[in-house]
């Protein structure tokens, strides 16, 4: 993935600030939390223990209260029944100055309401209560609410007990004292046995609620309130607030940074990545266009500045190496030029004259020389010197001088080395072509001489020998010897006529008579005519053609010689088995194939075997071959347009003779 | 209490202006001499026949209070307080005060040796021995 400098710095910038804000807020988060924690839980219990203080002593003091009113002197008017309302007037003054839903009761011994707070008579509470005050002292609690008792004794006789003061305490007065917060739970928990009939008056907020979300603990209560429990509960939102509020800052801290950190990115984008990026383009776009002459505009007085500066003075070097090498390409594609004009004025030339001749006006005109000539031997030896030396036989042709040259390519050793080599080499191809010339015509000249010469006495020879053999004095051993004669004589006047072919062939004096006819009767005519020779030798021969007629335009004549050869040739070669000849009418071309099961070719003179004379050691001895058949038939082929090629396995696997007539 | 102070009134009416020292109907003594009410009264005395008495006085701007310091005590009120400031410091106590005659007279009917002065009629509305009484 390619990412811009841009997007990298931002990534960088962006990954250090997440990585240390998170390790902040992690560590800070675990420590903080737990310090907290600990705080809160000390407060809680503090602030737990103090309103549990504050419940034992306004419960002593309710207690203490009552003990004190039960022994004004006022509390004798029982006696009296309180029919001045003395004692009325004073415990509902008291009930105000308490200023809680408290009620005292005051009862004589004898279980009469003396007076009593209470508005509404309940005789039977009245009794539960005369009835437990009568064995108790000390504050308890009597269904919904804390009893406080206290025994009156007359004021004028301290052992005579004339009634009891009762202070009724309702226990939902007790949540009064408990402070009222919303982030601060508390609560007050009855013991088990009594705790399901006090549900109302006191609910527990939800213990899952409780583990979830507070911090909580729970402190006992002393007398009256025995086996209670006091509940504290503080929201763990407000315990770790600074733990929040901490976060939040850090938080917005992070925001910030991300803004300033944009900010620097994109003010290094307008300032350092900008320019750099139209340098970049600006470079690109003088690759396609090749235009190194424009300069970039400078940015800036930096070192981007510098880098624009620099990079123009490398254009600059860039494109005038560039205009010196064109204009050396030039000059180098110029001389080519003039080299090549030279060359070919040199192939051009005919006679070993004319060469030296056109070589020396091309040397002044490419090396712009005072003077260029020639000489058979060296003259000035101030002057540069091209030997002109052969290189089919040791033998110089002469010397070509050179004097003043101004062209650099003069300098150069090895140009003149080629051009001496290049002289010389036409030269030799001139005079070589002249000997060749000569040598052919004195071949021809030799062959149709020899043919001639050779031909006339041997046709008396056989003219001779066949008229003797018909002479009736002719004995038979005369006729034997005259037989041979004249076997002899015959097979030399078809290797003469062989020659004589041959020679003409390559004289390029065999002009082949074209006509239109079928081949394949041409063939099966070829074969009738052979047939006897197989016969001879036991062998068999199959004819076989994929098409009854095959009209060509070839030489009839010519085209069976070939044939005659081909078939010869194996039936020479084979003895025992068949010979095959198969005729096939091609796309473009007619295939003549001669298959033999003869003794084949090896492989290593299957090379040569369309050279004159060229015969296999293993049929060298036989008299009966020249070596001149294939040679003929290839080159008569050629001159019907068409090919032979000759296929063999190896020895004494057969032979196979392909002829192709093009259509 | 309209209903009290109608029998009171119609009472006051009939035995007009007798002032009593009364007793529980079980008091040990039938009579109380004038000294004697005046020594139990001024702290100077605090058995009858081997009890401790128990006084009973009635508010201080009550009318009979004023005629019984000013009949059976006889002494101004100056006096009196200047007395029991003294009395005060020497560690006693005056006698108990309570609301009204109708509260003595039911202290008296419980507490057998408290005695206590009231108007003659509601001595005897609770049946109460009077053992001193004094017109005025």
């Amino acid at each position: 993935m390619r990412l811009s400098i841009r997007s990298k710095l931002l990534i960088a910038f962006l990954g250090t600030i997440a990585i240390a804000y998170l390790i902040i807020v992690a560590l800070f988060s675990k420590y903080e939390t737990k310090i907290l924690q600990q705080r809160a839980m000390h407060q809680l219990a503090t602030q737990a223990n103090y309103t549990a203080q504050r419940l034992k002593n306004w419960l002593e003091s309710l207690q203490k209260e009552t003990a004190f009113l039960g022994r004004l002197e006022i509390m004798d008017d029982i006696i009296a029944n309180d029919i001045d309302k003395r004692i009325i007037q004073i415990v509902t003054k008291k009930k105000i100055d308490i200023g809680k839903n408290v009620d005292f009761i005051v009862f004589d011994t004898k279980e009469n309401v003396v007076a009593t707070t209470i508005n509404h008579y309940n005789t039977d509470l009245f009794h539960q209560i005369f009835f437990q005050t009568h064995k108790r002292t000390k504050p308890f609690i009597l269904g919904t609410n804390i009893i406080f008792p206290a025994k009156i004794v007359a004021s004028f006789e301290p052992k005579r007990v004339i009634g009891t003061l009762v202070l009724l305490l309702p226990l939902q007065e007790l949540k009064s004292l408990l402070p009222p917060s919303q982030h601060l739970l508390a609560w007050i928990v009855p013991p088990p046995n009594i705790r399901h009939a006090l549900r109302k008056i006191f609910p527990a907020p939800q213990q899952q609620l409780l583990q979830k979300e507070y911090l909580y603990l729970y402190e006992q209560l002393s007398a009256p309130l025995q086996g209670w429990k006091l509940g504290y509960a503080l929201h763990k939102d407000v315990a770790f607030e600074t733990v929040r509020q901490v976060q939040h800052m850090l938080f917005l801290t992070f925001a910030v940074l991300l803004l300033l950190i944009s900010a620097l990115i994109f003010i290094i984008d307008r300032k350092i990545i900008q320019p750099i990026r139209k340098l970049s383009l600006f470079a690109s776009k003088i690759v396609p266009t090749n235009n190194f002459t424009t300069p970039i505009p400078i940015p800036s007085k930096d070192e981007i500045g510098d880098l624009a500066k620099n990079f123009n003075q490398l254009m600059q070097k860039v494109a005038q190496a560039l205009q010196a090498i064109e204009m050396q390409n030039q000059k180098t594609v110029q001389t080519l030029i003039n080299l090549m004009d030279f060359f070919a004025q040199m192939l051009q030339s005919k006679t070993k004259e004319e060469t030296i001749e056109h070589a020396c006006e091309e040397l002044q005109r490419l090396t712009k020389a005072k003077k260029v000539w020639y000489a058979p031997k060296e003259e000035d030896i101030k002057s540069r010197i091209i030997l002109l030396q052969s290189h089919l036989h040791d033998k110089e042709y002469g010397i070509i001088h050179i004097q003043g040259a101004k062209e650099k390519i003069a300098l150069e050793e090895r140009f003149f080395e080629a051009a001496g080599r290049m002289i010389s080499l036409q030269i030799d191809k001139i005079e070589l072509l002249e000997t060749t010339k000569e040598a052919l015509k004195s071949k021809t000249y030799f062959f149709s001489a020899l043919s001639h010469e050779l031909r006339t006495p041997l046709g008396s020879i056989l003219s001779i020998s066949q008229f003797l053999m018909t002479s009736p004095q002719c004995d038979e051993k005369a006729k034997e010897s005259l037989g041979k004669i004249e076997s002899s004589a015959s097979h030399l006047l078809q290797i003469i006529n062989d020659i004589l072919l041959l020679a003409k062939v390559e004289s390029g004096k065999l002009e082949p008579n074209f006509i239109q006819c079928d081949i394949v009767s041409l063939c099966k005519q070829t074969v009738d005519m052979i047939v006897p020779l197989a016969e001879a030798k036991d062998l068999t021969i199959d004819f076989f053609t994929n098409k009854k007629e095959i009209f060509i335009k070839t030489d009839p004549k010519l085209c069976k010689q070939v044939l005659i050869n081909l078939l010869s040739n194996s039936i020479k070669y084979t003895h025992k088995g068949s010979i095959q000849v198969q005729v096939f009418a091609k796309k473009d071309m007619v295939e003549i194939i001669v298959k033999d099961s003869g003794i084949g070719i090896e492989p290593e003179f299957l090379k040569n075997i369309f050279n004159e004379f060229h015969r296999e050691y293993r049929v060298n001895n036989s008299n009966n071959g020249s070596g001149l058949g294939l040679a003929l038939s290839k080159k008569i082929a050629k001159a019907l347009h068409g090919d032979i090629f000759i296929e063999s396995e190896g020895v004494n696997r057969g032979t196979k003779a392909i002829f192709q007539l093009f259509l | 209490m309209v209903r009290y102070l109608g029998i009171a009134l119609f009472v006051s009416f009939l035995y007009a202006h007798t002032l009593v020292i009364a007793a529980n109907a079980k008091f040990p003594l039938q009579h109380l001499s004038l000294d004697t009410i005046r020594d139990l009264y001024l702290d100077r005395r605090h058995t009858l026949g081997g009890y401790r008495v128990i006084l009973l006085n009635l508010p201080f701007d009550s009318r009979l209070r004023k005629v019984f310091e000013r009949e059976v005590l006889k002494k101004s009120r100056s006096e009196l307080e200047r007395y029991w400031l003294i009395a005060h410091y020497k560690g006693h106590r005056p006698p108990k005060v309570v609301q009204s005659q109708e509260a003595v007279a039911r202290y008296i009917q419980k507490i057998p040796y408290a005695i206590g002065y009231m108007d003659k009629q509601i001595a005897l509305q609770h049946n109460l021995k009077i053992l001193y009484q004094k017109s005025y």
